[in-house]
């Protein structure tokens, strides 16, 4: 993933994960676990990497590690621009349907 | 197919059911279709991993959208799908030996391919996939999804690797 993809990506989950670090600090007396920290967990443990390293790296603790990528994939969950799209109308059908004509090695 | 790790009897109230005989693993069976763009235009889980595909397809509702699609439309299948007005599959056994059914078969092939393209290019870039997930029963689906729309977002943003492959 590119850092410009990286951002975006950022910006559509962002509003769903905040926490606020007055809140944070109230319950807990430390700061939010920042949403850039959140992300990294979720991309690294998805791109096959162990929690016992990607715990330390981030200084969170196992059960937030967990808490944190679940919540990140709520929120991608929820988001509308990253939701399937399955071909309905005529146009997505046509430049489905040339496409994969393209495909075919002797196509006309 | 989605492998597992093999489920405690307090997360599901039939282990066995998970079991595939074909991969001789626990494992979930996934439903999923592509678009011309190795983006995933419809994924879920369907079944545990013992069910047949026939089944597991019929429960989503991939099977509604594709008998949904307007005429001359169609989509591809696995030839362990039945053929009908709008999903095409292969000819099988005896048919084959009819060579126009096996040029229909060829053709059809190059197009299909691109299901298994789109698996290959997740699995690679999202390598969690290579191994047996290890979390909760039930949180499985929602790391699935989670994984096929970052794919998806991954190629709406523009990845050279596909671009490379459209240029050429």
């Amino acid at each position: 993933m590119e850092y410009s993809t990286f951002i975006k990506f950022c910006d559509i989950i962002s509003p769903k994960i905040l926490v606020t670090d007055e809140m944070s600090r109230r319950r807990t007396g430390k700061d939010a676990v920042t949403i850039e920290n959140m992300r990294h967990c979720l991309l690294r443990w998805l791109v096959g990497g162990s929690y016992l390293d990607i715990r330390l790296s981030s200084g969170i603790s196992p059960a937030n590690f967990y808490a944190c990528i679940y919540k990140c994939m709520d929120a991608i969950l929820e988001s509308e621009a990253m939701a399937y799209k399955f071909p309905s109308t005529a146009k997505e059908l046509d430049e489905a349907t040339q496409v994969f004509e393209s495909f075919s090695s002797q196509a006309e | 197919m989605l492998q597992i790790k093999l489920p405690a009897s307090s997360e599901t109230g039939n282990v066995k059911e998970y079991f595939s005989g074909h991969y001789q693993t626990y494992e979930i069976n996934v439903q999923a279709a592509c678009d011309h763009k190795f983006r995933f235009a419809y994924a879920d889980l369907a079944a545990p991993g013992g069910a047949n595909d026939i089944a597991a397809f019929k429960k989503t509702q991939l099977s509604q959208m594709i008998q949904k699609l307007s005429q001359r439309r169609f989509a591809i299948g696995h030839d362990a799908y039945v053929c009908s007005k709008t999903l095409l599959t292969l000819f099988s056994c005896v048919e084959k030996d009819d060579p126009s059914k096996d040029a229909f078969n060829f053709y059809l092939c190059q197009m299909r391919i691109c299901i298994e393209q789109t698996f290959g290019i997740m699995t690679g870039k999202l390598r969690i996939l290579r191994q047996p997930f290890q979390i909760h029963l039930k949180n499985v689906g929602k790391v699935l999804m989670c994984i096929t729309r970052l794919h998806n977002f991954c190629i709406n943003e523009g990845n050279a690797y596909l671009n490379s492959i459209e240029d050429n």
